[in-house]
Formats: C-alpha cells, sequence, structure tokens
C-alpha cells in the first residue's frame, strides 16, 4: 500500500507539470488548430532565463523566477506576432505554420546550446532538501510547491478563460474565427493573450522541472511531446481535457515505471498517443469533428 | 517491357558509370577533407530525397525520419559485425526493416487526417531511441556501437544516390507518383475519383523509410561508429532543412539542398579560421560558436519570405538552366 501511495504521488506531481504544458498545446490548437512544435522550446526558454538571470546575482532566484515566467510569455507572444501572424495574414499552408514552428524551436535550443553549452545544469536551492513522512509517504518539500502552485494555475487559467471578457474572446475565436471578428473580437488580440498564457503556463513547467530534477536544452523535445499526447488523450482544445490527460499520462507513466519496467517509461505516452489516435482521436473531452468537403 | 522503360534502364546504366568514373577518379586526386564533404553531401542528398519524397509528394510530415535511419544504420552494422554478411546484402537489409517499420507505423497513423503523423513518427524516433539505450548486449546501448567497417567510400555513396534519385524520379512520374500528388493536393477529391488514398499515403511512406535506412546505414559505415543520440530530433530537422532549403516537391531542389546545408558547417568553420588569421580572434570564436544560430536564423527567414525554397517546385534541368537570363545571353553571344 505504501508503495502504491508513493507512487501515485510521484505520478500526481510530474502529472501537474504535463497538465501545465498540455494547455498550451490545446489554447494554441483551438485559436490556431495547428501544432505549435515551438511550445517545448518555451518550456526549455523559461527554465534557462530564470537561470541566467539568477547567475546575474542581482535578484534573489524567486523574483528571477517570476521574471523568467512573464518574459517566456512575452517571447511566445512575440513568435505569434512576428513569425506565425506573418504566415496566417498570408494565408499560408498549415504545413509552413507547423515547418516554422520547428525553425523556432531550433532557434530557442541552439541560442541556449551556445550560451550555456549541451551540459546538464541544476538550479541553486531555495527550499530543504529534506522530504516530509507522511504515513508511508516520502514527499520532497518541492512536490508540494509543485503539486500546489500547479494546480493554483490551472484554477487560474480556468477562471480567466471562462469569467472574463478576453478569455471569453479567446474561447469563441477557438470556435469560429471568422464570426468572432465579425462580432467585433479583436482576434489578433485574444491570439497573442493565448500565445502569452500558453507561455507563461509553459515556462512555470520549467522552472518546476528544473527545481525537481535539473535542466537541460533538449528538455523541451520529451517533455513537450509527451504532453502533447496528454492534450490529444484529453481531446485537443478542451483545457480541463488537458489537466485530465496531463495526470492520466503522469500516472500511467509512473505506475508503468514502478510496475512493468523502467526502461521503457518514454515509450508509454507515444503507445497511449497512437492508441488514443486510433480509436478515439477526439479523446476524452473533445468533440468529433466532421469533415467537409 | 516497353521500350521506355528499357531507355531509361539505359541511361541508369550510363548514369551510373559516369558517375562511378568521376567518383574513383576524385578519390583518387583530391585530400581527404574534400572527399569526406562530397560523400556526406550524397548521404545527406539520398536522406533529403527520402523525406521529400513523403512530405514533398503525398503532403505527409514524418518527423521520424532519424528513427527509420537508426533502424537501417544499426540493422546493417550488426548484420555484418556479428552475422558476418556481405556490405551490399546488409545494407539492403536495413532499407528493408526500416521500410517494414515504415509500415508498421504508417499503416495505423496515416489514416488520420492532419498534422497527426508528425507527432506519431516523432514519438516513434522517441520509442527507437529508448530501445536502443536498453538494448546494450547487442546495440552497446548508451556507450555506442565502435567499429562499424567502413564501407561508404564516395564511389559507393555517389552510385547509391544516382540509384536513389533514379528510382524516385521513376516513380514521382509514373501514374503511382501522380496518385501521391493528388493525395497531397486534396485528398478528398483524390478518394472521390476512387484513388485509395490510404494505401498511396502507406506506399510512400514505405518507401521513403527503405531509403532513409539506407541512408542511416550509410553514415555508420561512414563514421564506422553508432550512438542512439546521433540520429535525434536534430538530425530530422536537419534533413528536413534541406528539403526547404532547396523546395518542397523538387527533387534536384533536393540535392541542392543537401548540397548546401552539407556545406554550411564548413564555411562558418573556415570563416572563423579566416576570422582568426585576420587577428580577430574573438569574431573568430563568435561565429564557431555560433553558427547553428545563424543557421536556425536561416530557416526562419526561408520560410518567411520564400517558403517555396530555393528552386520551388520546379526541377533544375539542362533546359531549365538553359533559360537563365545569364546564359541566353552567353548563347545569344555565340549565334
Amino acid at each position: 500500500m505504501g508503495e502504491f501511495l508513493q507512487q501515485l504521488w510521484n505520478g500526481l506531481s510530474i502529472g501537474s507539470v504535463y497538465a501545465l504544458v498540455a494547455v498550451g498545446y490545446t489554447l494554441v490548437f483551438g485559436v490556431l488548430k495547428f501544432i505549435n512544435f515551438a511550445h517545448g522550446s518555451i518550456l526549455t526558454l523559461g527554465a534557462y532565463i530564470a537561470l541566467l538571470i539568477a547567475l546575474q546575482k542581482v535578484v534573489p532566484f524567486q523574483v528571477a523566477m517570476g521574471l523568467s515566467m512573464v518574459l517566456s510569455g512575452f517571447f511566445s507572444m512575440l513568435t505569434e506576432q512576428q513569425v506565425y501572424k506573418k504566415l496566417r495574414v498570408k494565408n499560408a499552408p498549415r504545413l509552413n505554420m507547423l515547418i516554422t514552428s520547428i525553425g523556432i524551436s531550433l532557434l530557442v535550443e541552439n541560442a541556449i546550446v551556445v550560451y550555456f553549452s549541451a551540459d546538464y545544469h541544476i538550479y541553486p536551492r531555495i527550499m530543504s532538501g529534506v522530504p516530509i513522512q507522511l504515513g508511508e509517504v516520502l514527499i520532497p518539500p518541492v512536490d508540494i510547491l509543485l503539486v500546489v502552485g500547479a494546480i493554483i494555475l490551472m484554477l487560474a487559467l480556468w477562471f480567466f478563460v471562462n469569467r472574463t471578457l478576453t478569455g471569453l474572446s479567446i474561447k469563441a475565436v477557438s470556435m469560429d474565427r471568422d464570426a468572432s471578428s465579425l462580432m467585433g473580437i479583436n482576434v489578433n488580440r485574444a491570439i497573442s493573450v493565448t500565445f502569452f498564457l500558453a507561455g507563461v503556463m509553459a515556462a512555470t513547467a520549467g522552472l518546476l522541472i528544473g527545481m525537481k530534477f535539473s535542466v537541460n536544452p533538449a528538455l523541451g523535445g520529451l517533455f513537450g511531446l509527451k504532453s502533447f499526447s496528454a492534450a490529444v488523450l484529453g481531446g485537443i482544445g478542451s483545457i480541463q481535457g488537458a489537466y485530465v490527460g496531463g495526470y492520466l499520462i503522469g500516472l500511467l507513466e509512473t505506475f508503468g515505471a514502478g510496475y512493468i519496467s523502467s526502461n521503457f517509461k518514454d515509450a508509454i505516452a507515444f503507445i497511449l498517443l497512437v492508441l488514443v489516435l486510433l480509436f478515439k482521436p477526439s479523446g476524452i473531452f473533445g468533440k468529433g469533428t466532421k469533415e467537409k468537403v | 517491357m516497353s521500350s521506355g522503360f528499357l531507355k531509361r534502364l539505359g541511361a541508369l546504366v550510363v548514369q551510373v558509370l559516369v558517375v562511378w568514373g568521376i567518383a574513383t577518379y576524385f578519390k583518387q586526386s583530391l585530400p581527404a577533407y574534400p572527399i569526406g564533404i562530397l560523400t556526406v553531401f550524397c548521404i545527406n542528398a539520398i536522406l533529403a530525397l527520402s523525406w521529400n519524397l513523403v512530405a514533398g509528394f503525398t503532403g505527409q510530415f514524418s518527423m521520424g525520419h532519424a528513427g527509420f535511419m537508426a533502424i537501417g544504420a544499426y540493422t546493417s552494422a550488426l548484420l555484418m559485425m556479428k552475422a558476418g554478411w556481405p556490405f551490399l546484402p546488409s545494407l539492403i537489409a536495413g532499407g528493408t526493416l526500416s521500410g517494414f517499420a515504415g509500415f508498421l507505423i504508417g499503416f495505423p497513423s496515416l489514416r488520420l487526417v492532419g498534422d497527426y503523423l508528425s507527432v506519431v513518427t516523432l514519438g516513434f524516433q522517441y520509442i527507437i531511441t529508448a530501445i536502443l539505450n536498453n538494448t546494450v548486449k547487442l546495440t552497446g546501448g548508451g556507450l555506442g556501437l565502435a567499429g562499424v567497417p567502413f564501407k561508404s567510400t564516395l564511389p559507393v555513396t555517389a552510385v547509391i544516390l544516382v540509384i536513389t534519385m533514379w528510382l524516385i524520379t521513376n516513380l514521382v512520374h509514373s501514374k503511382h507518383g501522380r496518385s501521391f500528388v493528388s493525395v497531397k493536393e486534396d485528398e478528398i477529391a483524390a478518394r472521390s475519383v476512387g484513388i485509395d488514398t490510404t494505401t498511396y499515403k502507406i506506399m510512400a511512406f514505405v518507401i521513403s523509410s527503405f531509403f532513409a535506412g539506407i541512408g542511416g546505414a550509410l553514415i555508420g559505415h561512414y563514421m564506422m561508429y553508432l550512438h542512439p543520440d546521433i540520429f535525434n530530433y536534430q538530425k530530422t530537422v536537419e534533413v528536413i532543412s534541406m528539403v526547404i532549403l532547396g523546395g518542397i516537391g523538387s527533387l534536384t531542389g533536393s540535392i541542392a539542398g543537401a548540397f548546401g546545408i552539407t556545406l554550411l558547417p564548413e564555411v562558418f568553420r573556415n570563416l572563423a579560421t579566416l576570422f582568426g588569421s585576420w587577428g580577430l580572434a574573438a569574431a573568430g570564436a563568435f561565429v564557431k560558436k555560433g553558427w547553428t544560430v545563424f543557421y536556425a536564423i536561416m530557416f526562419l527567414l526561408i520560410m518567411l519570405t520564400r517558403p517555396q525554397g530555393l528552386i520551388g517546385r520546379k526541377e533544375l534541368t539542362w533546359e531549365s538552366i538553359g533559360k537563365i537570363r545569364l546564359f541566353k545571353k552567353l548563347q545569344k553571344k555565340e549565334v
């Protein structure tokens, strides 16, 4: 029982990270209908901006992390305004947007490798490393911050999208871009805000990974892809789907690694992705789309 | 067999002989550095052609090319090292196994509409990396596989490039090739006129995986060393950038793009040395370290300003070269 609870906690803590990243994929897919391959690299960028600011030794690490979240959000927004928008107004094929997002991820990762090197980097410790014992379960303090912080952020995002005017405009744009533009919604602004929110969430995930493990420039690839699997599992385009999908992937991966084999831990998410796409491509919460001629 | 086919076969034999002759001459007369670049260019061109077949002609965006390359590379290397097979059968076995993997992954995922294929294939590449890292006894895992026999000489790679080019050119100009393009242009319209789009997508994907496996195997036999991390996401992006540089859907464009991307690091390396010799050591070090960033910026600029690539969907032929204004002027002068 003790081991089961321990795995459950581990799965929840890593699942929080996947959920944070997955919601970014879902938001961007909602408004632009394309898979943003650069989203994973925003996660890496967030993790490294904090490190960069911390290395200047001007502000404490907590402030550096806050700055990093905002700056990554702005970077994400900038990629949309300077790059994707130019393709969007030209009515470029969706494939071109996909390739361009690969280009952005290449730019971010190469820039980090050039500045920092391709090695692993460790964050300065801001919390005690002594795990808290809860019954038979050992919980590192950083895990509590991770789970609670992620849940607060997710609730905040849910509230923003469903209860504020700007959030509702994002929802409207993801339902029908042309119609919402006719209704007087500033579509470009809604898309920019979406990218900003997605960037902040991804950067937070990167920071949490950095505090729990370590960071390296290739971090975003694997985490991004698993989170994308989570978004598809939950139903791409649905925010609560991304949350549920993230936690499901986290739990399945930890239990798979704990009870079956840890060697193929990374493969579990992708096998799940293929199965979902085969049997229920709309995911758990997604609505099926009709193919129109 | 039609006379047209025999004619094309004859052209292939002539091309193979000519290229073999030139490559052998180069191999004997040039220093090792340019020979190395030319060999890598030939391998890269095979990879670019194979990715272009599936992305440029059928419009299916595969992101798992490095995974197929890894299968080909390890199969061919292990067959030669552990089973004592000769080079050519190992190479073809590597390509075949890779093509079979393409069938396994393509069969379920190519029925999907949209960009999901790219994510599934990317996941496939991570699975292959995980498998390679965990089969230490067979593949050496994270320690790498050393002692792969050197077989990718310039004449060998050049001839395989010519054969690949011939096969893919004939394929895309055949009835099947037009079906490939119809899938890319409008899948629903293609289906409505009775083209079995799923079969054609799988067919293109399997052939593309086969050649990716061949290319990967040649990399192994060139570097004499294999490691799971050689075949990562960055490797796939490298192949994609060759096709983008040349133009998606243009075969000669892929070859030109492969040439450009192969030369790029060498250009920057020489530029760094040049800056160093001018006494600009800081600029030299900057170029040497930061060229990957320039490369990424170039990638983005192509997508923003000329997404069709340098050549577009046209093909470079002797006729089209003749149509370039400069050459036209020269021809007029001759008259």
